[in-house]
């Protein structure tokens, strides 16, 4: 899958957790808007239970996603767009080259699109000899720096101010500043270049609206407004679930959308378009090209298990609460999805069985879950996609992936979790076993083989010399004796 | 939750200890058999009873959690109710046993039928029992730590604060994001160690800026992971599980 | 319309929905959303309207849009001259919708006395083919390019949001309130409504709205443009105008 990358997990997490300036702006602003976006579910007119109807809204759409897509693909195409239908990564880039081809397209201006990134069409516009220029401010900041994306909603959250000053002095050839406003100034002036004389102009899709016809992107900046607006050609790319049945589910989702992503009541432009400009107005794309896509998403929405994930609006919410992300940043996870969302869905959208790292590397709290504008059940299916690595799935194309030592070990436990006397054998054996490790203070301190990580950061207390259970057997516990301590 | 609302008069629970209680701290049940039975209720403790399985569970290994899930449910389902001082546990019973169990429709209602009568130790107290103050006195300051699963998973945030705010000489104090998570997360600390120990380490930062002597939770594998660093780093705050402080009597 | 690329994507979501596949019969879609009265439909007046004034006037200093009430045409478009000379630069004018509301202050000739150039972004004289609109229509965009302010009138005014509601039509250059550093509206009170809720109401059951639709473009504008994007410092006027400006007329 041209685009989608599985991280080097445990390595580029190592690398993160020293990056001590990334520490503190992942801190930053997990603290910031972490919090900030629980508070304005509260403040909600219906409350934060909001959320659940949004994903009542969202699931009962999948169930006839077809229809939906059907009608907003005739309305569009009423007002004179056209839209094509993607199966895979592959056609959809290789339509938007052919687009690109008909009208002699030199330069392309994009608007934040997760599913540009997802098909690598950034790459496959350049080595058609197109340049295309990223202008959401934080995206152009790392493609001047040759990097990836390290969060959905903010870019560029990694770098310092002092970076893109040296970033923007080196490509943009300014003189070194290291002040946010000059350096938004001189960015604006960069690309508002760009968007006038771009030929294309390619965004992305946040909701489409089946009944009216239309696809909303929001953004603050403006520039998905630019992008679909100057270029005398726009091409939207939307991830085929990527869509609800009618305007008044739009305004929930919208709702909660800029809550989740950025603690806002509303995103600051909200666009809505329905096609190309009509033959009387003044300014607009005079072609206007919708791309629908698949991409591995019919595969998801045939499970069960992890049908639900399709629910996600890509807000980046649960970035903003979860422990894990908030060490680790978003390179850790791969490209482009990273978080929470990414962990179930990279797996999903590439191959289980090599990301492993993401299905076990998180901590499982839920936080994620508490903070979905919909709801979602990230701990649930990163549960259901252990299960996988572990049993296997013919399914999705997973070979069982424990360890035989894992698999004896398990075997071995199930053994003595349901036959007491046996348990007691092995505890009686681990209480033995402790006394062979270093102490301090009764405290072990160190730990043999697999269980050492506990102890590079902390002490293990002892075992009680005789467990609860063992006590109670005894008849320390009798009802008529008195507890005393 | 699959809970009834207010069961009619209970008159014997069970303990279900937890495998790190009846192991590591076997003084955290003594306490809760100490105070059920000033609440005049009666305490049974089957001994046949070893791991609700979750560990299992949490590394894919289902096959194998589910032999915890049936021994569990056979033990316990002719219990009035089930009594368990940990969150985690709980919530594993609660919400995962009857799914787990879901392919065999016979186990699957004997596993719902445990489920709708098994609590966690603070819940019970408060909704069930309806007591908050259970003459407990402690001289301090604690701050409480809100463990994922009891407080996302089940809810449960209130109940613990009601029972500590009674607590004779006690005094709560509140850390920052009380219901961040401390990193344990099971075999994830052992599999992802500096991940879980950079989590760890902001959950320990919290605690130390309260200020307090103690911090105060219902699961003690939350406990044991905080107090692990708390006592590598030389801290003299000590953590505490829940149903050992109220079990303190001036 | 016969599309076998559409017909086979479908087709592959069918499958995949299997039994699961549940679509509304007929008639319109469910309405998920707050069921509104019908009487948001006629325009509040007075008192509510007064609060409505006051709410967006608050909701707008949160977002940096300044509103402004007007007591008439002179009042607005004498602060708007006031607005245009004291941010003009050199080799730069101003553009404005061809708009009634706007065309009432006649802003032509006051700038032109202050020295600054106004065009309308409309039509001029009625282009019958392809190739003359082309022609008018970069010469439009060339008027935007160099404008420092555009002058724009709105559908609505959300209230709570402070959001301007703009259709596209004739006449009316999307890039007007978009490439500018500043942007300013010009609408009458009774065009203010609550919220988005209402918004949403009123396309969906207003005869005339429903009969117009969205139209190919609808844009909700809440202030001016801005970014976080380095270190979280908020920085106004990344792409779209630094600076909103809405005049309220009575």
């Amino acid at each position: 899958m041209a685009g989608i990358e599985i991280g080097r997990y445990r390595e580029v997490a190592r690398e993160s957790l020293d990056n001590q300036t990334l520490q503190r702006a992942l801190s930053g602003m997990q603290q910031r808007i972490g919090r900030a976006t629980a508070q304005k579910y509260k403040e909600l007119p219906e409350g934060p239970d909001l959320r659940f109807q949004a994903r009542e809204i969202r699931l009962q759409t999948l169930a006839g996603l077809d229809v939906h897509l059907e009608r907003l693909a005739e309305r569009i195409r009423g007002r004179g767009g056209q839209v094509f239908f993607a199966q895979t990564g592959e056609e959809a880039v290789a339509y938007c080259l052919e687009v690109a081809a008909r009208h002699q397209v030199r330069s392309v201006v994009k608007g934040k699109s997760m599913v540009s990134e997802e098909i690598g069409l950034n790459q496959a516009l350049e080595s058609a000899g197109i340049q295309a220029t990223e202008t959401d401010l934080g995206e152009y900041i790392v493609q001047l720096a040759g990097e990836h994306p390290s969060h959905i909603i903010a870019p560029a959250i990694h770098k310092t101010r002092e970076e893109v000053g040296r970033l923007f002095a080196d490509k943009l050839g300014i003189a070194y500043t290291d002040d946010p406003a000059a350096l938004t100034q001189a960015a604006r002036e960069a690309l508002r270049e760009k968007f006038l004389t771009a030929d294309m102009g390619v965004t992305g899709c946040n909701l489409a609206c089946a009944e009216t016809g239309h696809i909303t992107t929001l953004s603050n900046e403006g520039n998905i407004r630019m992008a679909s607006t100057l270029p005398r050609v726009h091409v939207a790319l939307m991830g085929m679930e990527r869509i609800v049945p009618n305007l008044q589910d739009h305004d929930i989702l919208f709702r909660l959308l800029s809550r989740g992503a950025a603690a806002q009541n509303l995103a600051g432009y909200v666009s809505s378009v329905g096609g190309p400009a009509a033959w009387d107005q003044v300014d607009g794309p005079e072609e206007f090209h919708l791309i629908v896509l698949d991409n591995g998403r019919s595969r998801i929405l045939a499970d069960p298990e992890f049908r639900e994930l399709l629910c996600c609006i890509r807000c980046g919410a649960c970035l903003n609460v979860c422990p894990v992300y908030g060490k680790i940043g978003g390179y850790a996870y791969g490209h482009p999805y990273p978080g929470p969302i990414g962990s179930v869905l990279t797996p999903l959208l590439s191959d289980i069985g090599r990301a492993r790292d993401l299905c076990f590397g998180e901590a499982l709290c839920g936080a994620c879950r508490d903070a979905c504008p919909v709801n979602l059940d990230i701990p649930r299916m990163l549960l259901a996609l252990r299960h996988k690595c572990v049993q296997g799935c013919a399914n999705w194309g997973v070979a069982p992936g424990a360890s035989k030592q894992e698999r004896m070990l398990y075997s071995l436990w199930a053994r003595a979790v349901s036959n007491r006397s046996l348990y007691n054998k092995l505890l009686k054996a681990a209480r033995w076993g402790q006394k062979l490790a270093p102490r301090s203070g009764g405290w072990l301190r160190k730990l043999p083989g697999p269980l050492s990580g506990w102890t590079a950061s902390r002490d293990l207390p002892p075992m009680a010399e005789c467990s609860f259970i063992e006590q109670w057997k005894k008849g320390k516990f009798h009802p008529e004796d008195h507890i005393t301590r | 939750m699959p809970h009834e609302s207010r069961p009619a008069q209970i008159k014997k629970i069970s303990l279900f200890v937890q495998c790190l209680v009846d192991v590591y701290e076997p003084q955290t049940a003594a306490s809760m058999v100490d105070i059920f039975t000033r609440l005049g209720l009666e305490v049974d403790c089957p001994t046949e009873q070893t791991c609700c399985g979750q560990m299992a569970y949490n590394a894919g290994h289902r096959r194998e959690a589910a032999i915890a899930a049936r021994h569990f449910v056979s033990l316990f389902e002719e219990a009035e109710a089930i009594v368990c001082p940990s969150g985690s546990c709980t919530a594993m019973i609660v919400h995962h046993y009857p799914q787990l169990l879901a392919s065999d429709p016979k186990w699957a209602e004997r596993a719902q039928r445990v489920a709708a009568k098994t609590y966690e130790f603070t819940q019970f107290l408060v909704d069930i029992l309806g007591i908050q103050d259970v003459g407990a006195a402690y001289s301090g300051t604690a701050t409480y730590h809100d463990s994922c699963h009891l407080a996302r998973t089940l809810g449960i945030r209130e109940q613990p604060r009601l029972l500590l705010n009674k607590v004779a000489g006690l005094s709560l104090v509140e850390m920052e994001d009380s219901d961040r998570c401390c990193g344990f997360g099971g075999v994830f600390s052992l599999k992802y160690p500096e991940i879980s120990q950079a989590v760890l380490q902001d959950k320990v930062n919290s605690i130390l800026r309260t200020g307090a002597d103690l911090v105060v939770g219902c699961d003690l594998s939350c406990l044991i992971n905080i107090q692990g660093m708390l006592h590598r780093q030389g801290a003299k705050v000590q953590a505490m599980h829940i149903a050992q402080l109220l079990g303190h009597r001036a | 319309m016969s599309d076998p690329r559409q017909e086979a994507f479908l087709q592959r979501i069918r499958e995949a929905l299997g039994s699961d596949r549940k679509v509304a019969q007929g008639g319109p879609e469910q309405v998920h959303g707050q069921p509104q009265s019908p009487e948001v439909i006629t325009p509040l007046t007075g008192r509510d309207q007064s609060e409505l004034v006051q709410r967006l006037i608050q909701a707008g200093q949160a977002l940096h849009m300044q509103v402004r009430e007007c007591a008439d045409n002179e009042a607005a478009a004498n602060t708007l001259v006031e607005l245009a000379t004291g941010r003009v630069q050199a080799g730069t004018g101003v553009v404005a919708w061809d708009h009634p509301l706007i065309r009432e202050l006649e802003l032509d000739q006051r700038l032109d006395q202050a020295g600054i150039d106004l065009a309308y972004t409309g039509w001029q004289g009625s282009p019958t083919t392809d190739v003359e609109r082309r022609k008018q229509r970069t010469r439009i965009r060339a008027q935007v390019a160099q404008a420092f302010m555009g002058i724009t009138s709105a559908d609505f005014c959300l209230a709570d949001t402070a959001t301007l509601v703009m259709k596209t039509r004739p006449g009316h250059a999307r890039s007007a309130s978009l490439v500018p550093e500043i942007h300013a509206a010009v609408i009458r009170r009774e065009q203010i409504i609550a919220d988005l809720g209402q918004l949403y109401y009123l396309l969906t059951h207003d005869p005339d709205q429903i009969q117009e639709g969205l139209t190919n473009c609808l844009s909700l504008i809440s202030g001016p443009s801005k970014t976080a994007d380095i270190e979280l410092c908020m920085v106004y006027g990344v792409h779209g105008p630094r600076e909103v400006y809405l005049f309220v007329l009575p």
